[in-house]
């Protein structure tokens, strides 16, 4: 509800092969430093959201967070393209 | 005294040949040796028999051999005729994969002269195997021993030139992930083919594909062995398929999506994923080198196109993009039918460790499926090439137990070796067991 923030970002969260144990402690911190929209991967230990992008400094510095990145996206070539 | 061999030397009156056997076929090939070329279990030795000090040489019968417990490898003396009579066994059920002359290194060794009988029987027993090979040829190989492909009336110029069009593996028991546009599941091709989708576009709730880059892509790595009208273009025709949608109708995924595919895929198991798609974006991703780690880990091997960003003929060669550029992806250049590169497709930039290509398939001029009613499509892409070695990968993964990286080593180590840079198609050209 923080109007003046700036919008969401889609963010992924790669946990440290050492604390793959403790995704649900590490998950609920990272909602309480504002990650919304959790999604747990466990098979490849990653967690995915969406938070302010003032926000990541903070999830960074939770024990067992390896690395936090704005999600990329990508594109392919149209259908009609000769190419692919 | 003519009765011994001394170590390492050859005898002159007849070749010695090794003979290797089938994984878990030892039992078979020995019946064989028996039957074709009198070798008795009382004229073998057992490596075991000689414990852990390894065969001693000069206590191997001269009229026998002996057999490499741990290998699955046989070195035995025999007859020319043996040797054609077994030859005439080796096929795609044969027990023995292969008979081969011992010691040919010899032959380029200027100290050790040999004599003129030896090298006789040595001609005799290649010109035995080489006339027994020959005859055999179908129209295919003699398209292969010329190096330039074509689509024929039954085969599409890459299963041709991988060798899937003659390999005994069809992927059975093994499941392929697709993670792509989708799939058209009303396509005639895939009627009655067992598949498990999902998609993972947000507000998309069928994994029907709506773009035909998926339909294409699948079609070329599970595809059917006789579709209903034309050639033949699938590899892993008997394996079970996994369709992930994360490319919208649109052609656009998020990383979000793409990383959730690959651990669905990974919770189901599957060995191969196959992802014809990435961000032309030279840096890394911590999470993507995640991913990758951990299917490996887990006996999942990620295929991907090394991309399409280069112009050759212009000068420029483009970079590996991403996720292809993390180590933990078996990227993937696209050839044409001469075996050369596709004009698009990317080199490995050599800035970083494991950026680089890996290997290359077919990726230019690939016939396969299209979503209905257009039905089939011929296109270029390493969007192309990718989706080829991931149904090698399946045919790889139901002929040994490898997985993970070790079916990764499996592919390299059995591609064929291109003259083009390693920087352009990695360990060569994949082809099928």
């Amino acid at each position: 509800m923080s109007k003046q923030a700036s919008p969401d970002i889609d963010v992924v969260i790669s946990l440290d092969e050492s604390h793959f144990s403790q995704f649900t402690s590490i998950s609920k911190q990272l909602s309480s430093s504002g990650l919304k929209d959790i999604q747990i991967m466990k098979s490849i230990g990653i967690i995915t959201g969406k938070c302010e992008p003032a926000s990541m400094a903070n999830m960074q510095c939770i024990s067992g967070v390896a690395a936090i990145e704005v999600a990329g996206h990508v594109q392919i070539a149209p259908p009609e393209s000769d190419i692919q | 005294m003519s009765n011994e061999i001394e170590a390492g030397i050859v005898p002159e009156h007849s070749g010695r040949f090794i003979v290797t056997f089938r994984d878990g076929c030892q039992a078979d090939a020995m019946s064989l040796l028996k039957k074709e070329a009198g070798l008795t279990k009382a004229k073998l030795m057992s490596s075991a028999d000689f414990g852990e000090n390894g065969v001693a040489i000069d206590q191997v019968p001269v009229e026998g051999g002996v057999v490499f417990e741990h290998l699955g490898i046989a070195v035995v003396s025999m007859e020319n005729t043996a040797v054609g009579l077994l030859s005439q066994e080796i096929g795609d059920d044969s027990a023995i994969l292969a008979i081969e002359p011992e010691g040919v290194m010899y032959a380029l060794d200027p100290a050790k002269a040999l004599s003129l009988d030896y090298l006789r029987g040595f001609r005799d027993a290649a010109n035995t195997l080489y006339e027994q090979a020959s005859q055999d040829i179908s129209p295919e190989e003699m398209a292969e021993i010329a190096a330039a492909f074509a689509d024929s009336s039954t085969l599409t110029w890459g299963l041709q030139a991988t060798r899937v069009a003659r390999s005994r593996y069809s992927g059975k028991g093994i499941k392929v992930a697709v993670l792509d546009t989708g799939l058209d599941f009303s396509h005639p091709d895939f009627v009655g083919r067992r598949i498990v989708s999902r998609s993972f576009i947000p507000g998309v709730t069928s994994a029907q594909d709506g773009h035909g880059h998926g339909t294409h892509c699948t079609g070329t790595a599970c595809g059917p062995l006789r579709p209903s009208q034309g050639r033949r273009y699938g590899v892993a025709h008997g394996a079970q398929i996994f369709i992930g949608k994360v490319l919208s109708d649109q052609g656009s995924g998020g990383d979000i999506g793409i990383l959730g595919a690959i651990d669905w895929a990974i919770s189901n198991k599957c060995q191969v994923i196959s992802m014809s798609l990435g961000a032309d974006v030279q840096n890394t991703s911590t999470a993507y080198e995640t991913a990758g780690q951990r299917a490996l880990n887990a006996g999942s091997l990620i295929v991907a196109a090394a991309g399409n960003n280069a112009r050759r003929s212009a000068g420029n060669f483009g970079f590996v993009g991403r996720p292809a550029n993390s180590r933990t992806y078996l990227a993937v250049g696209a050839l044409n039918v001469n075996l050369a590169l596709g004009n698009f497709s990317a080199r490995d930039t050599v800035r970083n460790a494991g950026t680089a290509v890996d290997i290359a398939g077919p990726g230019v001029a690939v016939y396969s499926s299209w979503p209905m009613p257009t039905r089939t499509r011929t296109i270029d892409g390493t969007s192309m090439a990718t989706p080829h070695v991931a149904g090698i990968a399946a045919l790889w993964a139901q002929a040994t137990p490898d997985r993970g990286a070790a079916l990764w080593q499996r592919l390299i180590t059995n591609a064929q070796t291109l003259s083009a840079p390693v920087v352009d198609v990695g360990r060569g050209f994949v082809q099928a067991p």
